[in-house]
Parts: C-alpha cells; structure tokens; sequence
C-alpha cells in the first residue's frame, strides 16, 4: 500500500519503523520475548484454575476491584506516558528534522502522540492480557474486556501526558522540565501501588467472598455507592466499553491538535538547554588525588550523583518494591516485622542498577582501555562504586532491629549485602559498552539476565527465611 | 625488552574483520618525528592506529613502541602512549579539572606534577577560565581540547591522534596545531590521521599513503611528489595520483568501511 507522502498515516509508519528498529535484534530476543509471554500465560492459567472453584464476586465488589485497578493501570500509564512526552522533547533523534520540515506541526505530533499511546497501552497489554486470556478460557469472558480498557486508558493517560509535560515546561522550564517529570512520573507511579491496594486497606476481605463492607458504608465509598456507579456500568454491557475507547480516542485526537503547536515550540526551546552552561566559582589552585583506585571510584560516583535523570529513573524503578512492601507489612505476624525483608530486594535491584552504570554504561571506554591499569582493578574500583551507596541501606535493618529483633536484622542484613554483591556481580562480564540514557531499557534484550537477578534475590530471601525460622523453631523447641 | 631506536616499529601487521582491513603494514617512525597517515575511507588508517593504542588485538605482525612489545608487555606501552580519538572522549558530568585528575591518576602520576602539568595545559588551551564547568555544556572545540589537554597531561611519548582537527573552527584548529608543533619540537613523537591534507602539508615530517590495508608509499612531501611523479604538486595531487595509480584504487568511489566496533578490554 503506498501512503501520501507527509500524511499523518505516512508519518505514523516512519514512527512504527523506528519503534520496531529500537528493538533488541536476533532471534535470541524474540524467542525470550515469546518466552515470557508463554511463562505469563502459563502463571495466568494456575492463578485461573486455582480460583475457577472459588465462588463468583458480586457484581459491587467487581466494581469496586475494577475501579482501583482502573485506577491504578491509569497512574501507571500517565507516569509511562509523561517519561515518553518528556523524552520526545529532549531526546533530538529525527525530531529536529521533523521541526524544520513543511508540514503541519499537529500532523508530526498526532504520529508522535499515536505512538506514546499504543508504546503505553503495549507496555501495559503485555502484562494484563495475558491473565485476561487465561480466566476468559477458564469462564470468565468478562476478562477480554481488557482489550478495551487498556487501550482506554493508554489513550486518556497520553493526553493527561501530553498535557502535564507541557503544564511542566511552563512551570519549571526547559532546564528542569527533564529532571521534574521524572520525579512526577515515579510519584504517580507510587499512586498505583496504592490504589491497587486501595481496596483492601478501606473494605478489608469479607467472608463470603468480595470487600466488607467496613465503616464507609454510608459514603460515597460504600461498595454500592455512587464512586462506583461508572464500574458498574461499564461491566453491565459492551456499549459504554466501546463509546468510551472512542471518547478516549477523540480526546487524544483534540488534545494533539489543540497543544501539538505548543508541543513543538517547547521542543525546540528544549534543544537549546544543553548550549546554556552553568557556572560555578572556579577554585584558585587545582589540588589532585593520586590513588588511582580512589580517583576511579570518586569519578563513578560523581557521575551517578550528578546525573539527576539517572537518579530519578533508579527511585522510579525502586518504586516496583512498594507492593512487595505493602504485601510484607499485611503479613507481619508474631511481631516480626518482615518488611524489613524487602531491603534485600531493594540492595539488589540497587546493586544491579549502580553497577550497570558503572561496568557496562562506562562514557569513555576507549580512555580506561588505553590507561595504564590492569582490567581487574578497574572493575573491582568499579564493583566498590557501585555497592559503596547501599552499604548503608544494607546495614539499616541491623541497626534499626538490633533492640527489638536483633538476629532478624541482621540476618536481612547479611542477605541484603550477599543480594547486593551477586547481583553486581552480574554484571562483571564483559559485554559491549551501552549508553547511560539506556538505563531505563537496560534490561531489553536481556530477559535471562532479568530473571536471574530475580533468582538471586529470591534465593538470598529464601536464605533468610530459614535462617530466620530455623532459630525461632530452636528457641520454641528450648 | 629490545633495544629500538624507534618511537613505533609496526610489522607486517594484519587485521580482518571478515575482509582484510589492515593487510601487512611496516611503520618504522622515528622519536621526535611527526608523522602523518593518509588514505581514502576505510583503508584501515584507524585499525591500524587502535592497534597501536591496544584498543584492537591484530591478528599477527609486531608492534614496538620505544622498543616495548605491545601485546607481551601492554601495560608498559601504555605508559607511553597517548590516544586521542576522533570524537571527543569526555565524561559530561565530570568538570575539566576532574577529568584531568581522573587521567593522571589513571597514568599513576604525581599529584603534584599533574597540577602543575594540567594548569599549564589549561591555561595553554584557554581552559583556565572554563576549569570548574562541567564539560556537557561545552562546545565540540572546548571538548576537543580538553581532550587533548588529558592527552598531554601524562608527558606520552607517543602520541596518537585520529582526526584531531575533524570539526573545529579556524581559532581552535590553529591552537591545537600549534600545541601539536611545540610538542613535536620538544621529543614528542606524533603520528596523526587526517583528512585535511593541507594540515599534513604543513606540519609534518613525513607522510605515509595507505589504501586498502596496505602502505602504497612513504616518505617526506619531496619524496612523496617524486614518486607520484608530480613536481611541484599539492600533497592533494600527489595522494590523488598514488591512490589512484594503485590496484583497485579510488580516491573517490572507494570501498565501503571495514572497521566495525570490538567490544573493548579496558
């Protein structure tokens, strides 16, 4: 099929063209993608068949379940939406080519606008549908309804993206629109954590299946009370399903039409911010260190704590720890305050995180391949960099239990600090050097690599674990 | 370690990658000598030089810097070598001071000579002023000699420039070419690439022309016009003529590129 040239559809699959390019080549690549999908499919299948006997939710506890969820995917996707409208105006690419062309500048944003959204609702899709396919095929078919919500949401949260990107250029600047967006984006992102759990914390778990219905049941939040009334209806039939994947739709559309000037006038001031430069008083006298070790270790942190985008990508993705935190804080028993417990994932996803910049995301390699210096102290000064910052984090729970339950502190500590180092060390062999902005996808291409690192931190959870009941089974066995 | 009167001794020195990039190359410079290397695109001008660096392991043939074997002794060539790239190697986040602290710890020198060293470097280069600023704000000039200030900075003895002039504006170019002379004249050996042929023209000693992997001719622009067989002629006429002249040759529709990345062993 041949597209006019300069049309939006024709600009839509340059767009799709590079979508596709960016992704991890070979066949290694695709056949983990397909492996992933296969293992969700398979854990969507045990989860459906589990509860396939477990009786049915009333229809007010499905609402209430649907909007927290709803809810919850939509904050994800607005916080996945604004990291891509912000990364359209500072990552130049092809866009300075797009700026000076002739052509109308809502058409460049519709495609620009078309691909946020179908990058979120993908991104999304991919971890939903999966389990909508597995309950429909076990009798639920009011699960296919996923591939009208997510699509929905991915539509709305691009112009709610779209919009608060531009809302924070205008605030903030072109300077610190970059750094904001990011710290806005993993604060809504800590929203989803919380309205997924939203329903447990207000209604609590009845006997009869569904929500109790607690002390809000004379309120807007009572389970059949208005707030829920838009659930409700969109579970009763396919018609609002459907006018609302249009209303999405068309929102978008207008959206990018009204602000798709404003977009690309930002866009271009943006390019300028990297001319402008900051000055700083300059000292008197140059005092330099001489340990080489110390200078490489000095330099790997320099640059990590200088980078506020790379910090604000590391909270954003410590965030994924909150739901595990707030499962481990619902499940304290006897006093034991397992919480605690997530610091050992948090130490290796730090360890892991730090030690790519460090290893893999080096700027210069070519300056530490012509130095004087022997490989292995380069990564070893490297490995220190990386776990010096969760040194501490590792060494909290000791601390902080060592009145209360000092032999569970200090178990999660010593596990903290083996996740940490395995996970790091991980990242030793050699691969070909990556790029610091692509900490974000780091992991692309690696989907082995990824599920190790999981691996490892549940092995050193499970370690702790058994040392932990292992002495509480001695002391009630005494 | 083998007593050699060279700065750099290249042997038949081989590398392909798939095709042959560098096909039985002999160099033999002279301490103190600047020395350029010419030819058209992908004639392996850079392969050859990533060699000499240790940034590319060849595939045989011998390297000698001051007499050092580079591949059975690496570390002690490195000492004396100096690499500067054609993009500029910088970490943005890091300000010029620190990225010079950072080479001279990394060359193991003498904190109080790298001051001194790097002060005279910056003030050299119009740095001085620009020495607390994060080098991401910089322009590609400022970044070049930056790098170029960390290439100094640990006194090599060879210094190898890929490109060194690639993208400058008139000011900076001719402050880098008047660093590189000075350094020449004071025992630094220099060998560069470039494409910019009446840089060669003027400031080296001597030049060498290869194509397709292999020296089509050596020697100083005299030479170089008497064996292209045109008196009086540009160093252009003369490259043109050799590369040409030679089998397979084009100065213009040449092959394409046969460098590609490895990844690296710091």
């Amino acid at each position: 099929m041949t597209l006019a040239p300069g049309s939006t559809p024709w600009l839509l699959r340059h767009e799709a063209l590079l979508y596709w390019r960016e992704r991890p080549k070979g066949l290694g690549s695709i056949a983990g993608l397909v492996f992933v999908v296969i293992l969700m499919h398979l854990f969507g299948l045990l989860l459906a068949w589990t509860t396939s006997h477990a009786p049915a939710l009333p229809a007010n506890a499905l609402a209430v379940a649907l909007t927290s969820a709803a809810a919850g995917l939509l904050l994800l996707m607005i916080s996945r939406s604004l990291v891509r409208a912000v990364q359209v105006l500072y990552t130049r690419g092809d866009f300075d080519l797009l700026l000076v062309c002739p052509l109308p500048a809502h058409r460049v944003m519709a495609a620009r606008g078309a691909l946020i959204a179908v990058a979120v609702t993908c991104e999304v899709g991919f971890l939903i549908w999966p389990f909508a396919n597995a309950f429909a095929l076990f009798g639920n078919p009011l699960w296919l309804k996923a591939y009208l919500l997510v699509p929905t949401l991915g539509l709305l949260a691009t112009s709610i993206g779209l919009l608060l990107t531009l809302l924070l250029f205008a605030i903030c600047g072109p300077r610190r629109t970059r750094v904001i967006g990011q710290v806005l984006s993993a604060i809504i992102a800590v929203g989803f954590t919380v309205s997924v759990q939203l329903p447990n914390m207000l209604y609590g778990p009845s006997r009869h299946g569904g929500y109790d219905r607690g002390s809000w049941t004379s309120t807007a939040l009572a389970i059949d009370g208005p707030w829920f009334a838009p659930a409700r209806a969109w579970l009763a039939g396919n018609a609002l399903p459907l006018l609302l994947l249009l209303l999405a739709g068309g929102l978008l559309a207008v959206t990018i039409r009204q602000v798709g000037e404003r977009f690309l006038t930002a866009a271009i001031a943006s390019g300028s911010v990297s001319a402008a430069r900051s000055r700083r008083p300059a000292s008197a006298e140059l005092r330099f260190k001489a340990n080489a070790r110390r200078i490489l270790i000095w330099k790997e942190l320099r640059l990590i704590v200088r980078d506020p985008w790379i910090l604000t990508q590391i909270l954003q993705q410590s965030v994924a720890v909150l739901p595990l935190g707030v499962v481990a804080w619902r499940q304290s028993r006897d006093g034991l305050p397992i919480v605690w417990g997530v610091s050992i994932y948090l130490c290796g996803f730090l360890a892991s995180a730090l030690s790519w910049l460090t290893l893999v995301a080096e700027e210069a390699p070519e300056i530490l391949a012509t130095a004087p210096i022997e490989r292995d102290q380069i990564v070893r000064s490297k490995l220190s960099a990386a776990l010096l910052p969760i040194a501490p984090l590792a060494l909290l729970p000791a601390l902080v239990l060592a009145g209360s339950h000092a032999w569970f502190g200090v178990c999660v500590s010593v596990c903290a600090a083996g996740a940490a180092l395995s996970c790091a060390l991980l990242n030793v062999a050699e691969r070909p050097p990556a790029k610091r902005q692509d900490f974000r996808m780091r992991q692309r291409g690696h989907a082995l690599r990824g599920l190790l690192e999981l691996a490892i931190v549940a092995a050193w959870s499970l370690i702790c674990w058994v040392l932990v009941s292992a002495t509480m089974v001695a002391q009630l066995e005494r | 370690m083998s007593e050699s009167p060279l700065a750099l001794s290249v042997r038949d020195l081989r590398k392909s990658f798939g095709r042959p990039a560098v096909a039985g190359i002999d160099l033999s410079i002279r301490p103190g000598e600047f020395y350029a290397l010419l030819g058209p695109n992908g004639a392996g001008k850079t392969t050859t030089l990533r060699m000499v660096a240790g940034l590319l392991k060849p595939d045989s043939g011998g390297i000698e810097v001051f007499g050092v074997d580079v591949r059975r002794d690496p570390l002690a060539a490195k000492r004396l070598i100096a690499w500067l790239p054609d993009e500029p190697l910088l970490y943005d986040k890091l300000t010029v001071t620190e990225y010079l602290e950072f080479i001279a710890g990394l060359w193991s020198m003498e904190p109080a000579r790298a001051e001194h060293n790097a002060r005279e470097l910056l003030e050299r280069l119009d740095l001085w002023a620009h020495r607390d600023e994060r080098c991401e704000g910089f322009s590609r000039g400022m970044k070049q000699k930056a790098v170029l200030a960390g290439a100094l900075i640990h006194e090599p003895r060879l210094l190898i420039l890929d490109e060194p002039l690639t993208g400058l504006d008139a000011a900076i170019a001719r402050q880098v070419k008047d660093l590189l002379l000075e350094r020449a004249r004071s025992g630094c050996t220099i060998i560069l690439t470039t494409h910019i042929l009446e840089v060669a023209e003027r400031l080296v000693d001597r030049i060498g022309i290869i194509q397709s992997g292999k020296l089509l001719a050596e020697g100083t622009l005299a030479e170089l016009r008497t064996t292209a067989g045109e008196a009086g002629g540009t160093l252009e006429d003369v490259f043109l003529r050799l590369v040409d002249a030679a089998p397979g040759g084009s100065a213009t529709g040449h092959s394409p590129p046969l460098e590609r990345p490895e990844p690296l062993a710091p």
